[in-house]
């Protein structure tokens, strides 16, 4: 009997999963400033299915389809990235309170990127040496966590938040020292980012590398169940532990970094959102991950388009997701007790 | 009993002495020495774009330009050999190294806008052009002070700004004859253009996106550009309205743009113009349907930028490409050959002209664009 109305909930949760970022998508092409009608939208979005020609505005074609699509959909892959290797790392090293801003992925990455349109003065190397850097940045923190064994959780915390200053000392210098009108304009462009210029084509460059990390990660999840248990126990079910760590490391710093890439370091949704999804479909990471990849994208969707219809003058992401993300944290610290589960 | 006593008083005068050192230093910060020493017995009195009056030595040898705008102006002027140190922009400007060689092997005191004081003792300038940012940190003030170099602030948001900063410079470097030709001759541009300009009626004059280095860069009010551009007959769209503000810089939203729907669209970067023209997310715009979007010509700086020395050539150059038929008689050609010929003594091939209206190649390119 109780099975029975489990089962039909657990449909349900995946069916809105699965519908919800998909809602939050079509819903923001009908948000901007540029004032289209429910109808005309409608009718742009039919006549592209269509493949029919409706007599409706070009302008409207271009509004809709090349400007708040391709925002939508990168908005999409980026929210679900950063949400998705949060719940990966927390897993792994069964810590409730790192994610990639807070290991200091981000930063690193970030630094990586800034790096390569240091030495290269082109952005063709971004993506790799922000995806090695992220790798480095983790790596660290990890280092830096075992010091004292005692206290893993606060420590790789703390591991992180050194490896990110530092990281981000490293990319204010490299600003510093880069040509002010070459390199500098580059370099904050990539770090800045923001979804407000995004075209189909970055979907397809910084897509890949989020898109690959993401299907990773929901290939390896249950890896990511047994890791988290413990190494020993692990170790006992036969899993090469040091392993599977590296790649799914490699994994959530893939999709880190590319959505780094995209729309610069954006914080704390990696850490919020996989709590979020443990609050609706508990700690298990086979439901978790994917659970945290959904509300990840649909939660920045929403932020991106409440900053677009705050103020006339977008209010920038990362601003609106501290706002959300720092209180979060505290309520983490005081729940958790900086312990584990 | 006696002991909490004790501790409570000592407490209490501990928090007094956080008090009390708190107060003195807010004191300290009133008492500011604000003069400049000057070398010479013979100064003459300068009024800077801040207001400042500053003595400043009656012959001057030795010009440092921290602002490229005053290094464009220094040059003009005649006194381009004169210059010992520079902002590093000014090394990459094709034409004024052309103009000037040895900008190119002048000193660059400055990084990211924090002067390197011992590198400008070591240039050891008579006196210093600095930009509003400099003025407006009182860390870099305060170093500039240490080095009793005077030092004159220049900035402008209009037209008579801009010309009162070129005749301010004139007069800080005794050439105060050439920058009066130069202002007699941007006035005479303005009243050329505003002649016509001004009989056009405000439903037919055309509605202008101006874009500044980056495609969503753009004027808001205050600034040369929403100046200059008024002269022109043009509606600048983006003056008077809600931008986004970055460090210092106003961009406008892709959807704005569409709202404006401007009948022109002028970009002073290179490639930006091409890039407008072939992105599909501006294609619904009129003005890339009417393929009416234009490369502004550059030159020393590009033409019509908010420091721009080329203010006046821009004014007759837009005016030209947006009514083309009501100012037949501006031969753009013939009067940037003249131009530089007349202000900075520079010869142009009929190949540079053709290039520094194409506004291309005279700039090293920035890189990728998004």
């Amino acid at each position: 009997m109780l099975l029975g109305v489990n089962i039909t909930r657990k449909k349900l949760v995946y069916i809105l999963l699965i519908i919800g970022p998909l809602v939050c998508v079509v819903a923001s092409l009908f948000i901007g400033r540029y004032p289209i009608t429910i109808a005309d939208v409608t009718g742009v979005l039919w006549s592209k299915l269509t493949q029919n020609p409706s007599g409706i505005p070009e302008k409207y074609y271009a509004i809709i389809w090349e400007i708040r699509m391709p925002r939508a959909i990168v908005g999409a892959l980026v929210g679900g990235s950063l949400a998705i290797s949060g719940a990966a790392f927390q897993g792994l090293f069964r810590n409730p309170l790192v994610s990639s801003g807070i290991l200091g992925v981000s930063s690193g990455a970030g630094f990586g990127a800034a790096l390569a349109i240091l030495l290269f003065s082109s952005t063709s190397y971004v993506y790799l040496f922000s995806f090695v850097f992220g790798g480095v940045a983790v790596f660290l923190s990890y280092i830096i966590g075992r010091v004292y064994n005692t206290t893993l959780t606060i420590m790789l915390v703390l591991g992180g938040v050194i490896v990110s200053s530092i990281f981000s000392a490293l990319i204010s210098f490299i600003k510093y020292v880069a040509d002010p009108y070459n390199q500098l304009p580059t370099i904050v462009f990539w770090l800045m980012g923001s979804l407000a210029s995004l075209q189909f084509k970055d979907i397809f460059i910084a897509g890949v590398p989020m898109i690959v990390g993401i299907i990773g990660l929901i290939a390896l999840r249950w890896k990511i169940n047994v890791l988290s248990m413990g190494d020993k126990e692990a170790r006992t079910l036969g899993i090469n532990t040091a392993l599977y760590k590296a790649i799914i490391i490699a994994f959530a710093t893939l999709a880190t970094a590319g959505a780094v890439c995209v729309s610069g370091i954006i914080g704390w949704v990696g850490l919020v959102i996989p709590h979020i999804g443990r609050m609706l479909v508990g700690n298990d990471n086979k439901v978790l991950i994917p659970t945290s990849l959904s509300l990840g994208a649909c939660f920045l969707i929403i932020v991106d388009n409440l900053g677009r219809v705050i103020s006339g003058s977008e209010v920038p992401l990362g601003i609106l997701t501290a706002l959300v993300g720092g209180p979060f944290f505290i309520y983490l610290l005081k729940t958790t007790k900086g312990g584990g589960w | 009993m006696r002991k909490a006593a004790l501790s409570r008083l000592f407490v209490f005068s501990l928090s007094l002495l956080i008090i009390i050192s708190l107060l003195l230093t807010g004191c300290t910060d009133g008492g500011k020495v604000g003069l400049e020493q000057n070398k010479s017995s013979n100064t003459v009195l300068v009024t800077d774009s801040a207001g400042r009056t500053v003595n400043v030595p009656e012959k001057v040898n030795k010009i440092g330009c921290l602002y490229a705008f005053s290094g464009h102006v220094v040059a003009m002027l005649g006194k381009g050999p004169n210059v010992v140190a520079v902002v590093e922009g000014l090394k990459r400007d094709k034409l004024l190294t052309q103009m000037v060689p040895t900008i190119k092997d002048t000193m660059t005191p400055v990084s990211s806008g924090a002067i390197n004081i011992e590198e400008l003792i070591k240039a050891d300038p008579d006196i210093v052009f600095v930009q509003t940012d400099t003025a407006s940190n009182p860390g870099e003030v305060e170093k500039l002070q240490k080095t009793g170099i005077p030092f004159l602030v220049v900035a402008f948001n209009s037209i008579k700004e801009q010309q009162f900063a070129i005749e301010m410079i004139g007069k800080a470097i005794g050439a105060e004859d050439k920058a009066k030709e130069y202002i007699d001759y941007y006035n005479s541009c303005i009243k050329q253009v505003l002649d016509k300009a001004d009989r056009i009626p405000e439903s037919q004059k055309l509605r202008l996106y101006h874009s500044v280095n980056e495609a969503a860069r753009t004027d808001t009010r205050n600034t040369l550009p929403a100046d200059w551009i008024e002269v022109t007959g043009a509606i600048n769209v983006s003056v008077d309205k809600n931008l986004k503000l970055i460090e210092d810089k106003h961009f406008a939203s892709l959807e704005q743009i569409y709202l404006w729907d401007p009948e022109v669209i002028m970009a002073n970067e290179s490639g930006v113009a091409d890039y407008i023209l072939t992105n599909k997310q501006w294609a619904g715009l009129k003005a890339v349907k009417d393929r009416k979007v234009y490369q502004m010509p550059n030159g020393i700086s590009r033409w019509g930028h908010p420091g721009s020395l080329e203010t006046p050539l821009a004014v007759l150059w837009t005016a030209k490409t947006l009514y083309p038929e009501m100012f037949t008689e501006i031969n753009m050609a013939a009067e940037t050959k003249a131009f530089y010929k007349e202000f900075f003594n520079f010869e142009l091939t009929d190949e540079d002209v053709t290039k520094i209206l194409a506004g291309k190649g005279m700039r090293i390119s920035k890189g990728s664009k998004g």
